[in-house]
């Protein structure tokens, strides 16, 4: 098993709602506090936490949390990120108005599929090479289903290939049929123009008439993402709660995760049982007390969660360095939130 | 008329049981319902110990039917009633270059979703024979993305087809008579505070009210002050009071809102029939 402390980027990931956001910031901070200069990038759709950590926009802010280093986060702001992207990647800013005004693009740039991941990367790329941080972590976005942050770079990479570009550029340059000759393409476009009519296509061949000149950094910084991520320097981190589903899901994702090549070895189990309570104890009073009556079966039912738990911890014995978290007080702030889930996780990997 | 109605909520929340919980309760009372969760992955399969979840609605009580939509297989759906040709369809789909392209670009996915979810009231495409269909969403971000589809195509493209079908499907989405809204929270303050942002949003954006369920919460007769007078530890004491001061404070945000219960059993019949019967409760 890799040491957490070793790697310089981490990646959190798992389905939503486990408290994916809440466990990078505190991996963050507890690093932080063993001196290291930590980084924390989330897209937190919700920016809640990140408000309340001090941190605005899409600038890399300190937060004054850590007793020893420094920790600092960022909110991804995935539209400003691609942008920023473009603008550098192309020659000349004539060239990157051109794609910014293309209206298909402002459209796109924000749905495509990857989008997202692909901006997380980017900015996490930009954060690693700059050499300012010993330590790195992605809160990864929310995806419809958490494996979709895997494959999404390569989704992005497949679509700005030069196949699909030049496919699309032709009918710019020279009239729409002009170029195409192939009576199979053909037919293909003319589906493509029933479905969407001709000024889609328009504004489709006018985008990938200038992505030409940024494809090549693009699909660049596609394997250099790459490389970094299946480097011992990263590590993945998965979260994941303890509703049977989730755990289903983080067991897909776990499978997935190592099948990709990447290094991953810690699971964290959120909100796995009550704080400091006794889940074996019997409850037992006064017979009639609606509320000794109802934590009797809360507490059977938390109990059955717990067991169907230990088959997941079962699994990942000697797999995974696997780490029960407890559910904590949710109405805490979340600055305290924070600092008592570091101190809790702390107990597992210092 | 058909009805659609869009389930949405922070991920975590238990959404799909909900939007399954509201398909059954129409089911009972007669109406026909298809049940759509979206995506490659069926949680409804795992959840009901199905072997599998497809495209083509399948039963899953009485009145009530289940299918899962992926955007790639609504828009093969929608190519082929306008295509007419099978094969000319096929050839499209099966393209290389506009297979990468239609993965891609989720824009047109999403806006094939939202397409067939209206394609009732639009009169385009194959029949949903129901009287209500019930789409179990994507969480908060993504829905939203949902949502501004069709509106945004309509903007970049305003020409053609494409600009025509999308204006129609935001004026369908966004007509109460036709298509409703329920968001999904529970009973705790941070998840209280991100799903009223998502309410205002929804209220700003595109004028629409939806209907707040708060689910897993703690008995009504559970009061702070029965807890305080009952005989169990101190930790139990305060891990109760802690979800009812949640339950109360979502009662104070949201009055309207409908309350369901932590169901406390992992049988997915019972869960859902139990919710069934708290929503039917007068």
């Amino acid at each position: 098993m890799r040491q957490l402390a070793n790697a310089k980027v981490i990646i959190c990931c798992g389905s939503g709602g486990v408290g994916k956001t809440s466990i990078s910031a505190a991996l963050g901070l507890m690093f932080a506090n063993e001196g290291k200069q930590v980084l924390v990038l989330t897209i937190d759709p919700a920016k809640r936490l990140a408000t309340t950590l001090g941190i605005v926009d899409n600038d890399i802010v300190e937060i004054p949390m850590a007793k020893n280093g420094r920790l600092f986060g960022a909110i991804i702001d995935s539209k400003k990120t691609f942008d920023l992207f473009i603008e550098k990647a192309t020659r000349s800013s004539a060239a990157a108005a051109k794609i910014l005004d293309n209206k298909l693009y402002q459209q796109l740039s924000t749905t495509l599929n990857g989008s997202q991941e692909f901006t997380a990367l980017e900015k996490l790329y930009e954060a690693y090479v700059s050499q300012k941080f010993d330590m790195i972590i992605l809160d990864t976005p929310p995806a419809k289903h958490a494996v979709d942050f895997l494959n999404s770079p390569q989704k992005i990479s497949a679509l700005f290939s030069d196949n699909v570009a030049k496919w699309f550029r032709e009918p710019a340059k020279g009239g729409f049929w002009v170029s195409v000759v192939h009576q199979g393409t053909k037919r293909v476009f003319k589906v493509l123009e029933t479905l969407t009519g001709s000024e889609f296509i328009g504004q489709l061949s006018d985008f990938f008439a200038h992505v030409e000149s940024w494809q090549d950094k693009l699909q660049t910084r596609i394997n250099e993402v790459h490389r970094l991520l299946v480097s011992p320097a990263t590590q993945f981190v998965l979260v994941t709660g303890t509703d049977q589903a989730k755990l289903k899901e983080a067991e897909y994702l776990a499978r997935e995760i190592r099948k990709g090549g990447y290094h991953f070895d810690h699971v964290i189990v959120n909100r796995a049982f009550p704080y400091g309570i006794d889940l074996q104890k019997v409850l037992s009073g006064l017979g009639g007390d609606p509320v000794v009556n109802y934590l009797e079966r809360l507490r059977l039912h938390l109990l059955e969660k717990v067991n169907y738990l230990g088959k997941f911890v079962d699994k990942a014995k000697g797999n995974y360095h696997l780490v029960q978290i407890p559910e904590f007080d949710a109405n805490i702030s979340d600055l305290e939130g924070v600092r008592v889930l570091a101190e809790e996780l702390k107990k597992h990997f210092a | 008329m058909q009805k659609i109605k869009f389930v949405t909520g922070k991920g975590g929340v238990g959404k799909s049981i909900v939007a399954a919980s509201l398909a059954l309760k129409e089911a009972k009372r007669g109406q026909r319902v298809l049940l759509i969760e979206l995506g490659e992955h069926s949680f409804y399969a795992d959840f009901f110990g199905m072997p599998e979840i497809q495209f083509k609605p399948q039963r899953l009580a009485q009145n009530l039917d289940v299918s899962i939509w992926d955007g790639g297989r609504c828009l093969r759906e929608y190519a082929q009633h306008l295509v007419k040709i099978q094969s000319l369809t096929d050839m499209f789909f099966d393209n290389p270059v506009m297979r990468t392209f239609v993965n891609a670009a989720p824009a047109l996915a999403e806006l094939a979703i939202v397409g067939k979810a209206t394609s009732g009231h639009r009169h385009v495409g194959p029949e949903l024979p129901y009287d209500q269909i019930i789409i179990d969403t994507f969480a908060t971000g993504h829905f939203l993305a949902l949502l501004r589809a069709p509106l945004g195509m309509a903007e970049a493209v305003s020409f053609g087809p494409m600009g025509e079908q999308s204006m129609n499907i935001h004026r369908v989405l966004m007509n109460p008579e036709l298509t409703s809204f329920t968001v999904v929270a529970i009973a705790e303050e941070l998840v209280i505070t991100e799903t009223q942002e998502l309410i205002d949003v929804l209220d700003h954006e595109f004028k629409i009210k939806p209907q707040v369920v708060v689910n897993k919460c703690v008995e009504n007769q559970l009061t702070e002050q029965a807890v305080e007078h009952s005989a169990v530890s101190a930790e139990w004491k305060h891990y109760l009071s802690l979800k009812i001061s949640g339950r109360n404070s979502a009662i104070r945000r949201w009055p309207k809102a409908q309350l369901l219960p932590l169901v406390m059993s992992t049988e997915p019949w019972q869960i859902v029939n139990q919710l069934v019967q708290t929503m039917e409760a007068p």
